[in-house]
């Protein structure tokens, strides 16, 4: 996805032997988990009395299969993160796994939150079955993650292990209370918003992108607590200015236009043009019903921040993206490692001259 | 409280609990303030800087919007713990805390986070269902709407578990890590449960064995009713290992006559204490024991005609009167009721092999009757 996301992010960022390390891994975990036997013995465990293997595997395998080798880059953050940490140990690669699991997840889970059938205004209880199954699937694939981590796939001391599975939960959780707070400020089709509240939230519904996997790695390296507490408002602004370059380039129609209808849901909230939208005040003098769909304010928001922009609002948000891109580089250099992520970052965002 | 605020608490709470023998009423009296404490502290009126610290770990580097957080989040799981309920899970935790020497008072966080994930997780069941009512008021996703109830279900059951993961009882690490493994096995387990009902229901199949239904409810249904809670306070509390494994299996044979017994309520219920609208059962298809040993023992006419009902989520009443008649005639409530006698009878077995006191022992088959054969809610 990152590479959706960001141009040049394969090509600059990511390293071959990473990319062919990560789908190897992938590759390997996917044939495990459509195997019966490895559910029964390393997963389900002794069972009482009798599960419907078939069942199983149409609800779950094949729904989600699919997801289930994709490389997101993410993985990529993580890997070279690690060794700009710390020291990089082959069990360290179950992490690649994890995240890209949970990621997936959550985008399925984003697609159900954001799917019109459950949005609509209809006020008879609706159910969307298949959907609904495909979301208890994509739940499973989030909770695997955690079975990995806790059976200590990563050969980790206690202290780390709690702390890995603790982040993995913060993420879960703050992905998502951002989605409810969305949800929220869907209904009230952006009124009462602020600026602030709206960075905040961009930054905890982005959280599964740098956040996760950068933590991450610092945790298994060992970083102690107030050191990560640094990273992790460093990791922050650099969320901070993704998201405004990614909603600079929705606006101007750079971002992926082709993309399909299921990625194009899953991103909307990277997508939306709140930003620019709440900095030239461009609210709805009334709240909606609650019961309009982001797919259709997202619509709504991009047209009437179209209609209005001005070469001089998508300059500054320009200049709000290299300003926090810069914040993070400032604290990263307070923190002190990892220069060569950071230089990594900037080389395929076009920001060198941040860094330099 | 939200729920009186709307009007929508409706049902007498007690009424859930009329049917307690007085022993495990008395119980539950001298218990209930430390449980609602308990719940107060795990889920907080609205979630401020320290809370979502606590609970997500960032470091927030501008202001956040606290109302739509707590709105969004802690308000619908809010809007279920303010209707009552029988509140059996923090109950057994208490029982059995006592049970091995260790004082419930100073769990009471655990005891609110497991009455929290409980009230997070029926969101989902009844989203999942398209229920009306819980509790005697309308459903999360009536309110909330569906990706709201989603939203707030699946995060919410996360921030109860906050109790665990952030060790906030303050236990050894390699008790923590007992612990985690055990939440981690049950989420799993609870998720292929869900995974297996939904395809059944959703592709309509017709050949679900008792074996197969027993496996895929106590998966669904065992963590939190009454797997989870058993296990936890026991091993909490330093139970014997012998007896750990013995709790396990009283949380299993107690969900499965708990289960049996809602199915049959779901039916026919016996009271206004139930809570929800009749016969939900049948208008979403579920595969319950009732549905699949009439799919198994009905004659061919009965059950083409059972399965065109099913297949159809008829919600008039004239088709649950049909599949009602059907369940009477084949005799399904009786063999419905004999195997969850069974398992209660099961469960008061395995109680006598604990190494607890004859008054706990007494206490938890009072329990074990009220949960399989006498609630009404």
């Amino acid at each position: 996805m990152l590479d959706l996301l960001i141009q040049g992010f394969r090509e600059q960022f990511c390293l071959d032997e990473d990319g062919r390390r990560i789908r190897d891994r992938l590759r390997e975990e996917h044939a495990r988990l459509l195997d019966a036997d490895y559910l029964q013995s390393e997963v389900i465990g002794q069972s009482r009395w009798a599960w419907d293997f078939e069942s199983l595997s149409e609800g779950f395998s094949e729904l989600v299969g699919p997801f289930m080798d994709r490389d997101s880059g993410i993985s990529h953050i993580y890997l070279q993160a690690l060794r700009e940490f710390g020291d990089f140990r082959p069990e360290h690669e179950n992490i690649i796994v994890i995240l890209e699991y949970a990621y997936f997840a959550s985008l399925i889970e984003d697609y159900y939150s954001f799917h019109d059938a459950f949005c609509e205004p209809d006020p008879a209880p609706r159910r969307c079955s298949r959907l609904t199954q495909v979301k208890f699937a994509g739940q499973y694939l989030g909770l695997y993650p955690r079975h990995l981590l806790i059976r200590n796939a990563l050969k980790v001391d206690e202290n780390t292990l709690i702390r890995t599975h603790r982040w993995i939960k913060n993420i879960y959780i703050t992905w998502g209370i951002s989605r409810g707070v969305l949800l929220k400020w869907i209904g009230a089709r952006m009124n009462r918003v602020s600026q602030e509240q709206y960075f905040q939230n961009s930054i905890n519904a982005l959280c599964t992108y740098f956040l996760s996997p950068i933590i991450m790695g610092a945790i298994i390296a060992g970083w102690d607590e107030g050191r990560v507490q640094q990273l992790k408002e460093a990791v922050s602004w650099l969320t901070l200015s993704i998201k405004l370059r990614c909603e600079r380039r929705a606006i101007l129609g750079q971002l992926v236009p082709d993309l399909d209808e299921y990625h194009r849901k899953a991103l909307l909230p990277i997508t939306l043009p709140g930003t620019s939208f709440l900095q030239r005040d461009l609210g709805w003098p009334e709240a909606g019903n609650g019961l309009v769909t982001l797919a259709a304010l997202h619509q709504q928001m991009l047209a009437k921040v179209r209609s209005g922009w001005m070469p001089a609002d998508l300059a500054w948000l320009e200049d709000q993206e290299h300003r926090f891109f810069g914040l993070f580089t400032d604290r990263m250099r307070q923190i002190g490692g990892a220069s060569g992520l950071v230089a990594r970052l900037a080389g395929c965002l076009g920001k060198e001259k941040v860094i330099s | 409280m939200p729920g009186e605020r709307e009007g929508y608490l409706v049902r007498n709470p007690n009424a859930v609990l009329s049917e307690m023998s007085p022993g495990l009423r008395r119980f539950h009296d001298a218990h209930l303030e430390g449980i609602l404490r308990g719940i107060r502290n795990s889920w907080p009126a609205q979630i401020d800087r320290s809370f979502f610290q606590r609970i997500s770990g960032q470091v927030a580097l501008f202001d956040q919007d606290t109302a739509a957080m707590t709105e969004a989040i802690l308000l619908p799981t809010q809007q279920y713990l303010d209707r009552g309920g029988k509140r059996l899970r923090p109950l057994l935790v208490c029982l059995i805390l006592e049970s091995y020497g260790a004082d419930p008072g100073a769990c009471e966080l655990l005891l609110g986070a497991i009455e929290c994930m409980e009230d997070s997780s029926i969101m989902m069941d009844d989203y999942i269902d398209g229920s009306e009512l819980r509790r005697g008021g309308p459903c999360a996703h009536r309110l909330h709407g569906f990706p709201g109830a989603n939203v707030a279900a699946c995060t919410g059951f996360a921030i109860a578990e906050a109790v665990f993961f952030n060790n906030e009882l303050n236990l050894k690490q390699d008790l923590v890590l007992r612990l985690l493994n055990a939440l981690s096995w049950e989420t799993i387990q609870m998720a292929f449960g869900q995974i297996e009902e939904l395809y059944w229901t959703e592709s309509n199949v017709n050949c679900v064995t008792v074996d197969q239904y027993l496996q895929e409810t106590v998966s669904r249904c065992a963590f939190l009713t009454f797997r989870g809670p058993l296990r936890y306070a026991g091993l909490i509390a330093g139970a014997p290992t012998e007896d750990i494994s013995v709790l396990e299996r009283i949380g299993e044979n107690l969900l499965v006559g708990y289960h049996l017994r809602g199915d049959n309520l779901d039916m026919a219920p016996d009271s206004e204490a139930w809570g929800k609208v009749a016969g939900e059962d049948i208008t979403t298809g579920r595969r319950t024991l009732l549905i699949n040993y009439l799919l198994q023992y009905a004659s061919d006419a009965d059950r083409a005609e059972l399965i065109r009902i099913l297949n159809s989520r008829a919600a008039d009443e004239a088709s649950k009167g049909r599949v009602y008649d059907m369940v009477v005639k084949y005799g399904g409530f009786a063999y419905s009721r004999r195997l969850a006698e069974e398992y209660n009878e099961l469960t008061k077995q395995d109680v006598n092999r604990l190494q607890i006191s004859d008054a706990q022992k007494q206490l938890l088959c009072e329990m074990s009757d009220f949960a399989t054969v006498r609630r009404k809610a």
